[in-house]
């Protein structure tokens, strides 16, 4: 951080710290997945010191915290900008930031060493980790409140963000009790994360999306914010009941079947507005100076978001096909697209709009944030493919012709698992690194811009 | 439609939705409660507990949900028996040599919990998931069925007959009645005896003495002299 940020708060700043964590996790992330992808196709390797179960956690909740805290970041942004005031308190920002990353250390520490969980998958911390995780985001949300009910400038965008995060906090309670009965305990788990991604999470992107379309173009302000506000209640009124296609299988009532796989059939249709949104707006862009990063980002996620969660979702909704493909990789082929094209992408993207802002800088040299652009892109496209066939292999081996599981693993999964480790390893991990490097060493870009009307 | 008109569209549209999801909410866990699910015992949930505080669910899937390192546990009570479950999971080398599953270390009260959480979830209605295969390799016309204990014994963990059951670390078994093995012909004696105990016809054998009844010794050594 420089005394020169060009930023119209100082502490919109305190996004930095937010950032740099979240940069940091989806390194240390990525190093998890390969571990448990190396699993697969050696067994034994660190099977005692981190057994696949722990790995996976790490994996996975190094995931929630990044994208959160990546989140968090892009509010405090965006809150200041756009309320054109100052965030409540620095100091609450860090003892929300601190605070959740103890919880977050600490969880991991559990699992490491002494191998102990909470047990279901995305929310594995096991107490009092969880109670620590909604302290900080309820520090958060106290800290965005009062900034935003001080300044009494609600508009469309911290309206919605603020719907989105309220939204997410209050799912995350669910995950304190312990239920006895399975089903009833998956029942509420799936509102904490279907209602998550395909809900509150989507709200929240929308709103963030929307704050760098009308930061990044001459697009009409309402303009923007009435798009914004058809997809997010065009994503509520389909993913709310969509959440019936996880209760086909779990010992709910059969209608789910119906209603699930209607619900879920309509829930593309915010994803196609988004993109058709995204690249209408785009035209609109300032001519100089270009971000181009930030927009290969920003279109990359509504494409990514669109195919990933759109249609490598669909493809597995319907109860007939979900009859088969459920709990196999091909639901692992869905989760790496979705989550990366829906917030991965859109975090990034943030990130690559307001961190050369918040060390005094416009915007960032394009080279190698855009050699971090494509081996991402590449590298995930790569690693949903693999994880595509070992799920439809798997599919037809063990569900239909009825072969044993760990006969399947060794001998059929575990050899598309290896290209899913070498795309990742080869390709995903160092365009990671690219990103973080330019994160912390980024150059500004010399001026001139690129000339006018270069389109990307 | 003005954005205020959007606006006021999207939360009130929120609230309808929501209002439907918790009615269909309240009326799934009630049926949830009242047949769909076994009753909870206090055992049952105690073996839950075991089963999240281990992490069990991000190698294995239940009820279709979790990691897809380790096979799928809705119906492993419908598999293996209570007895078998009970041996492996107090430890995994010793009932499959040569498995990937650790030994999760577990107090004689934990296994028995979690075995009465496995039988507890088998009877869960999951309006019939997982599919019963749509067709089977290994039914071939004229081949000998197997009996319960094949399955419920954990043979089929460790030997494959037929394109059915895992490829190792035991020997393909499909024609175990025509082929020898060390030179040794497998009669029904022969079987009976190494069924018993392994160890004691060839020591050093990896393969686990497995608790047998008199008449699942029986049917298995029957339909093992079968299979030619």
């Amino acid at each position: 951080m420089t005394p020169h940020s060009s930023v119209t708060h100082r502490s919109q700043l305190v996004a930095y710290p937010f950032f740099l964590s979240a940069a940091i996790l989806f390194v240390l992330q990525v190093i998890f997945g390969l571990i448990i992808a190396a699993q697969y196709v050696w067994p034994q390797f660190l099977m005692d010191t981190l057994p696949f179960n722990f790995g996976r956690a790490s994996h996975l909740n190094l995931m929630i915290f990044w994208l959160i805290l990546g989140l968090m970041g892009a509010s405090y942004y965006l809150v200041a900008d756009e309320t054109d005031s100052k965030i409540f308190s620095v100091p609450l920002a860090w003892a929300n930031l601190v605070v959740l990353l103890v919880a977050g250390v600490g969880t991991l520490a559990t699992y490491w060493f002494f191998h102990v969980a909470q047990g279901k998958p995305f929310t594995e911390a096991p107490m009092p980790w969880p109670l620590l995780i909604a302290l900080g985001v309820v520090l958060f949300l106290v800290n965005i409140g009062v900034t935003l009910y001080r300044a009494r400038k609600w508009n469309a965008i911290t309206f919605t963000l603020a719907f989105g995060m309220v939204g997410l906090t209050l799912l995350y309670l669910l995950d304190l009790p312990f239920f006895r009965n399975l089903t009833v305990d998956y029942y509420w788990w799936w509102w904490i994360i279907h209602l998550w991604v395909e809900g509150t999470w989507e709200i929240i992107a929308s709103a963030i999306m929307a704050y760098l379309l009308v930061k990044l173009t001459d697009a009409d302000r309402t303009r923007v914010a009435k798009w914004m506000y058809a997809e997010v209640a065009l994503v509520l009124f389909t993913g709310i009941v969509g959440i019936g296609h996880h209760y086909y299988w779990i010992g709910t009532p059969r209608y789910w079947l119906l209603w699930g796989a209607v619900f879920s059939a309509l829930e593309p249709v915010p994803l196609v507005l988004m993109v058709w949104d995204t690249f209408t707006h785009m035209k609109h862009r300032h001519p100089e100076p270009v971000n181009h990063v930030t927009w290969y980002w920003l279109g990359g996620s509504a494409i990514g978001h669109l195919v990933g969660a759109g249609v490598w979702g669909f493809a597995m909704t319907l109860p007939q096909i979900n009859k088969w493909t459920h709990g196999t990789q091909v639901t692992a082929s869905h989760g790496h697209f979705a989550f990366f094209g829906a917030f991965a992408m859109l975090v990034i993207a943030a990130m690559y709009y307001m961190v050369p802002r918040l060390r005094g800088m416009e915007r960032y040299a394009q080279r190698r944030a855009m050699w971090a652009f494509w081996l991402m892109c590449i590298g995930m496209l790569a690693m949903v493919i693999a994880f595509t066939v070992a799920g439809v292999v798997q599919t037809y081996l063990v569900r239909l012709l009825g072969m044993d599981f760990m006969t399947v693993r060794t001998e059929y999964v575990s050899f598309w698992i290896f290209w899913v480790w070498a795309a990742g390893l080869v390709l995903f991990l160092p365009g990671v690194l690219a990103f973080l490097w330019d994160f912390l060493a980024g150059k500004p870009a010399v001026q001139p811009a690129p000339a006018a009307g270069v389109v990307i | 439609m003005t954005e205020k008109s959007l606006q006021r569209t999207f939360v009130w549209g929120t609230v309808v939705f929501l209002a439907v999801l918790a009615g269909m909410t309240v009326d799934s866990l009630h049926k949830v409660n009242a047949g769909r699910t076994p009753v909870v015992t206090d055992q049952v949930a105690r073996g839950k507990y075991v089963f999240q505080r281990k992490n069990c669910n991000d190698c294995h899937t239940i009820l279709g949900i979790g990691g897809y390192y380790a096979p799928e546990l809705t119906k492993v009570a419908d598999r293996r028996d209570a007895a078998w479950l009970a041996a492996f999971l107090a430890d995994p080398q010793a009932a499959k040599p040569g498995t990937t599953m650790p030994n999760q270390k577990l107090a004689a009260a934990d296994v028995a919990d979690l075995v009465a959480f496995f039988d507890w979830v088998r009877h869960i209605d999951t309006n019939g998931w997982p599919p019963e295969p749509l067709s089977r390799l290994g039914e071939v016309a004229g081949r000998p069925t197997p009996p319960g204990a094949w399955a419920a014994k954990g043979c089929t963990g460790c030997h494959m007959v037929d394109g059915q059951g895992a490829a190792g670390p035991g020997p393909d078994l499909s024609h175990i009645a025509a082929t020898a093995y060390d030179g040794l012909a497998n009669t029904a004696e022969f079987l009976s005896k190494w069924l018993a105990d392994p160890a004691a016809v060839k020591p050093g054998t990896t393969m686990p003495k497995v608790p047998l009844t008199p008449a699942e010794l029986d049917s298995l050594v029957r339909y093992l002299v079968a299979l030619k």
